[in-house]
């Protein structure tokens, strides 16, 4: 699931896409995902505290998965480019 | 019983720090004497502490060789002595020029994990294969892979 706009992407529609990318999961997957899902939430939520993330040349790539789990089963985020997780306007 | 290496980095700044300079030094200086291409760390963002939290600790990459390195460390209380990797392509695919081929590493930093990992490393940064892994374990790759910005792998 990409995304690639002029404005950056705010915490709530990075959500939004979490949550789209959850639902074309199957149960099976979602369950083998289910803390990884979690902890993408969290890092979105202290990005959104922290005021967003900015690239300034290096891309950010962060890889999830479950304790138990085989750890290739993983929910990434990257940022290849701009700002992203940046809170809602007023 | 396996001694955990720097087991507060979550907590403490001067610990995460002391672990950044460890990999530099310790684990990725010791590999780079196996390679003869241009590597450059960090590939990816450093961010702050508390955002980074080890994934990845450390990162490093060769654009003459389209080749990527990320290390996640775990703390001991989320992965036991946990130890595993994989490859895939960031960035694009095998047909994409631009694409980089990565080893990631996940582990817990153990005494005896050091060891492996340091050895995987030098094998990727010498060959850009993980000789160990494929004699010994399935190697996992992500061949159908597509540059998801939000990505729930493999597929």
């Amino acid at each position: 699931m990409r995304w690639g706009q002029d404005q950056p992407l705010t915490a709530t529609d990075a959500r939004k896409l979490l949550q789209t990318l959850e639902a074309k999961l199957t149960p099976t997957e979602l369950a083998e995902r289910r803390v990884a899902f979690r902890k993408a939430r969290k890092f979105i939520a202290d990005a959104e505290t922290a005021g967003g993330v900015i690239i300034d040349g290096r891309p950010i790539s962060k890889t999830w998965s479950d304790p138990g789990r085989l750890r290739s089963i993983r929910v990434d985020i990257e940022i290849w480019a701009g700002a992203a997780f940046v809170p809602d306007k007023e | 019983m396996a001694k955990y290496l720097f087991p507060n980095f979550m907590e403490s700044s001067e610990e995460y720090s002391a672990l950044r300079d460890f990999w530099r030094s310790h684990v990725w200086n010791a590999a780079l004497e196996f390679s003869n291409a241009d590597w450059s760390t960090p590939w990816l963002a450093e961010l702050d502490r508390t955002l980074e939290a080890g994934n990845p600790i450390f990162s490093a990459w060769t654009r003459d060789r389209s080749r990527g390195l990320k290390v996640v460390q775990l703390p001991p209380e989320e992965g036991g002595d946990e130890l595993s990797r994989w490859v895939e392509w960031f960035g694009g695919d095998a047909h994409d020029p631009a694409a980089l081929r990565t080893l990631v590493i996940v582990c817990v930093l153990t005494d005896s994990n050091v060891m492996r990992i340091r050895k995987w490393i030098e094998e990727w940064v010498e060959v850009g294969e993980c000789i160990e892994f494929e004699q010994t374990l399935e190697i996992t790759t992500s061949a159908d892979y597509s540059p998801e910005l939000i990505s729930a792998g493999p597929h």
